[in-house]
């Protein structure tokens, strides 16, 4: 698996939206392994993230970013757009 | 107050219900922010999807045994009218006012149903409006097919149900998806995704407007919005470039500024008091509000004015005291950001938005900040009244300045003091102004309205009430006056107050010279008075001794008052000749 740094802002935005530790939050973190990630709770976790980085996912998008990691890469692919 | 307010615990802890013909599961949160920004520590229960009917039909329900204080039913027009919308080429126009019908009755069944069950709860409803981008576009207005025909009669229906049931309050919903835009308010991936039919911007906005009709609802709503001049009501300085060198009026930005004036006119048509507090010179600043051609504000729509070079906190403290109002009453508009800072920083209850640097956004500033800080369901008859008592007031110190000795602006003020004894219709108001009468008042005693109300049939007292009128209008009753029997010919003073309002008028000579005709009469020979330091009321201390009284030992050497005497066989101070007084009987 490819180690990379997560964006602190990212990292503090899925923390206080599933009340864990930014330590405990890796790329691997997902809907899976928490059980706070409901529906309801992804779709909060992902306007927030619209918000803060003033960007804007399509419905398919929503329906994937389902992990912090391929968070973080849909959101570097708008940053080098 | 209302019922709910009285009832309405300071601690700001409510309970709400919503419920909703939509998903809202992304709502709460954003509710309860905008509802802890409002002053309200709430606990939001969500029914179930589409749980209207049966959480509002149902005695048992969930909804009723939680007694919410407010239920938030959220009706979307999209869901309402749904198969309309799918095909609005099917609908002939009695069929839609059918369905029009059905839907507003239904609503109506639901809220009056419920509102027994609940019967200090407040129902929140939602006006709807349609997308405005349909199959109908181009058709609607030119031709048979409408669908705006069905928003307008279903809300036009809610407008009679809030008129008609105290408890049922309506949000215009539809106002706020025009304020937001129907693009940024509709989020077609959560609609696809979760059935939601607003976006997280439309979610933020309509939360902000139901706390603020729960605030209202609740009467947590400021008073006074203090404005600062430069800059603020009209645009450059004026102690630099002069009246005819500022932005105000027609041309430009100027019309800006006046814009700005006419909406906080249209504050104070609402029972809001405007106030300045600024660093100027009085003179500059004053002969700008006086004279300048395109001002709509002028002195009179202002209930306190501070013009000097004082800090601004230190005049916004002074305001809230002259208009006894508390600072959390208060909202502060000044366009610098230093002045800003200072003021909520020294005074963190004051309301200090946030200002724009650009005047040609100061009148929506305004709206909005209005919907949020001064926000109104109905206007009352004192709202309304509210305005014209202060500007009366202020027409009264325009004249005190204009007239040249303090006698001839007595004379012009033209009073008329109707003295009368307390009877059922007048003890309330006596009650009311012994318990909050602190400044002008010689012995503070706090009378209940029973007590008075004994105390005026006794042929050992005497009840006085004074009410003033002058010709800016009638001030109400003003001014109190208990006298007792103590001896067969000495009577005392127990109470003697005036109204804040009306202090510095020379009632107080006029009220006594009437009283000595009345214990005259009464075979009085001797009147004895004490006055009773309070925290508050140092602006009597030396009434008595103005007045003629002889300064006498106390009884009780222990007691800070200080007593007085007046012998009544000799002549006395006479009524003031610019005040007529008429004896009622």
């Amino acid at each position: 698996m490819r180690v990379f740094m997560l964006n602190p802002h990212l990292v503090e935005i899925v923390a206080r939206n599933f009340g864990l530790e930014p330590a405990q939050i890796t790329p691997a973190t997902n809907a899976d392994t928490v059980p706070q990630w409901d529906s309801v709770s992804h779709l909060k976790l992902i306007l927030d993230i619209e918000e803060s980085f003033a960007v804007r996912f399509s419905s398919a998008e929503l329906g994937e970013l389902t992990s912090v990691g391929r968070i973080q890469i849909a959101l570097h692919q708008r940053a080098e757009r | 107050m209302t019922l709910a307010a009285s009832q309405f615990h300071s601690s700001g802890r409510i309970r709400v219900a919503l419920l909703a013909n939509c998903t809202v599961q992304l709502f709460p949160d954003l509710l309860e922010q905008e509802l802890r920004t409002a002053g309200f520590d709430a606990d939001i229960r969500v029914a179930g999807f589409d749980q209207v009917r049966q959480q509002l039909l149902d005695p048992g329900s969930e909804l009723f045994a939680n007694r919410p204080d407010a239920v938030l039913l959220y009706l979307d027009g999209e869901d309402l009218f749904r198969d309309c919308l799918v095909n609005p080429f099917a609908l002939d126009d009695d069929a839609k006012h059918n369905l029009v019908t059905a839907r507003s009755a239904e609503l109506r069944q639901l809220v009056t149903g419920a509102g027994p069950h609940l019967p200090e709860t407040a129902f929140l409803l939602n006006t709807i409006a349609l997308p405005p981008l349909t199959a109908l576009t181009g058709l609607e207005y030119n031709s048979g097919y409408s669908l705006h025909d069905l928003s307008y009669a279903y809300n036009r229906a809610l407008a009679g149900l809030a008129r008609e049931t105290r408890s049922a309050i309506v949000v215009d919903a539809a106002a706020v998806m025009a304020w937001v835009g129907y693009r940024q308010w509709h989020d077609a991936r959560l609609w696809y995704l979760a059935r939601s039919r607003w976006s997280r911007a439309a979610m933020r906005a309509l939360a902000g407007r139901y706390a603020a009709a729960l605030a209202a609802w609740f009467g947590r709503t400021r008073k006074c919005i203090v404005l600062d001049l430069d800059h603020t009501l009209w645009g450059g300085i004026v102690g630099e470039d002069g009246i005819a060198g500022l932005q105000l009026g027609e041309e430009g930005v100027g019309r800006a500024f006046v814009e700005f004036q006419q909406e906080l006119l249209n504050l104070t048509r609402k029972g809001i008091l405007l106030a300045i507090c600024s660093k100027n010179n009085p003179d500059d600043a004053l002969a700008v509000i006086r004279s300048h051609p395109s001002m709509p504000l002028r002195e009179k729509h202002f209930a306190s004015i501070r013009i000097n070079w004082e800090d601004k906190a230190t005049n916004l403290r002074s305001i809230a005291e002259e208009l006894n109002l508390g600072l959390d009453s208060l909202v502060f508009i000044d366009d610098n950001p230093a002045e800003r800072a200072l003021v909520s920083h020294a005074l963190p209850t004051v309301l200090v938005p946030a200002w724009p640097g650009d005047p040609a956004e100061y009148k929506f500033a305004l709206l909005g900040l209005a919907v949020q800080a001064f926000p109104k369901l109905r206007l009352t008859e004192e709202d309304r009244s509210r305005t014209a008592m202060y500007s009366a007031q202020a027409a009264r110190r325009t004249l005190e300045a204009q007239t040249c000795s303090l006698e001839d602006y007595y004379r012009s003020l033209q009073m008329v003091a109707r003295i009368g004894r307390a009877d059922a219709f007048t003890v309330p108001r006596i009650a009311q102004l012994t318990q909050k009468t602190n400044q002008f008042n010689l012995t503070a005693r706090r009378y209940t309205e029973a007590e008075l109300a004994a105390l005026a049939m006794s042929s050992d007292a005497l009840v006085l009430w004074l009410e003033l009128a002058d010709r800016f209008g009638l001030n109400g009753i003003v001014g109190v006056l208990i006298l007792r029997k103590e001896a067969a010919t000495t009577w005392r003073i127990d109470t003697f107050l005036l109204s804040c309002r009306v202090i510095g008028r020379t009632l107080e000579q006029a009220f006594l010279a009437h009283a000595y005709a009345l214990l005259r009469g009464l075979g009085a020979r001797r009147l004895v008075a004490e006055y009773r330091p309070t925290a508050r009321n140092a602006v009597a201390a030396s009434l008595y001794a103005n007045l003629g009284f002889s300064s006498v030992p106390q009884p009780v050497p222990a007691a800070d008052a200080t007593c007085w005497e007046i012998d009544l066989t000799r002549q006395t101070a006479p009524a003031p000749e610019w005040i007529e007084i008429v004896p009622v009987q």
